[in-house]
């Protein structure tokens, strides 16, 4: 019989527990493999139906969500790089911003004679 | 392989209980934990495949002989003795402390291989000297004397200082 110093031993001996091994390689039957194939098709609708009730990010979401300063600069103004730091520094955040920029760009056709800092700087070869 | 659902889940709820001393005990042996690993699925597979033809009473003790006699087998093929791989991890040690799981291991290691079986047999897979007699085809009193010296080896090689580790 082991003494009380031994149990003692035994119990921080049993602190440390042993790895747990791989699942076993087996083939599941039929209504197994029925019951595990209903599970991942509810969790794919569950998902789907999350991903429909969903706003879109349409055009006039995207005016809502942004301050009238934001709105202002990407209705009037060709995006320039003062336009996209004031972008930057009056929206609430910088994915906003960058959301407004990309909205902008899209809608907003720039003056004849003028041209987009960005498109400008997208011509350049740089080396990183 | 088609197997009947309830007698399969069965097999995994045992393989669940009984599985991670099953393998430690396989490893305890080869010192390889990927032939421990297979030795483990072989004994589950053929669980399996013969289905619930095989009447057995005590389910824990009968899958640690089978496993150990798996593992014999597989050494008999070997013809070599696998030195203790320190990067394979056995255990999860008491506040991830892998170093004291390192030196446990190492401790453990360096036991004769019949000490070794007896301490994982008693201490993770919880089986009784009884148990254990019949599983390793030894007395009692054999299975008692070599956990009890096997005890001591521990102790000693972590527990240098008196105590230390009942205080831990």
């Amino acid at each position: 019989m082991p003494g009380p110093d031994d149990e003692r031993f035994e119990q921080y001996l049993k602190a440390f527990q042993p790895i747990a091994p791989q699942p076993l390689p087996i083939e599941r039957s039929g209504r197994a493999m029925m019951a595990a194939l209903a599970g991942a098709a509810a969790v794919l609708v569950v998902a789907a139906v999350m991903l429909r009730s969903r706003p879109e990010p349409n055009q006039s979401s995207q005016r809502e969500s942004n301050p009238p300063a934001v709105e202002q600069l990407t209705n009037s103004q060709p995006l320039t790089i003062r336009t996209a730091n004031a972008m930057l520094a009056q929206a609430p955040s910088a994915k906003a911003a960058i959301d407004s920029a990309a909205w902008h760009s899209q809608k907003t056709p720039l003056p004849q004679g003028k041209r987009s800092a960005l498109a400008e700087l997208s011509k350049e070869k740089t080396k990183l | 392989m088609r197997l009947p659902d309830k007698y399969t889940f069965e097999i995994e709820r045992v393989y669940r209980d009984h599985g991670a001393a099953l393998l430690l005990f396989a490893v305890a042996i080869t010192g390889d934990r990927g032939r421990a690993q297979d030795a483990v699925h072989q004994v589950f597979l053929k669980l399996l495949a013969d289905g619930a033809r095989r009447q057995i009473v005590d389910m824990k003790a009968y899958l640690f002989r089978c496993v150990h006699n798996a593992v014999l087998n597989e050494i008999k093929v070997w013809q070599r003795s696998v030195p203790l791989e320190d990067e394979s991890v056995w255990f999860t040690p008491p506040e991830r402390d892998y170093s004291a799981e390192l030196n446990f291991r190492r401790a453990l290691f360096v036991l004769p291989n019949d000490q070794r079986k007896v301490v994982v047999l008693h201490v993770w897979a919880e089986l009784t000297l009884s148990q254990m007699a019949e599983i390793l085809e030894i007395g009692a009193n054999t299975a008692a004397s070599r956990y009890r010296y096997a005890l001591a080896k521990l102790r000693e090689a972590m527990c240098p200082k008196e105590d230390s580790c009942a205080r831990s």
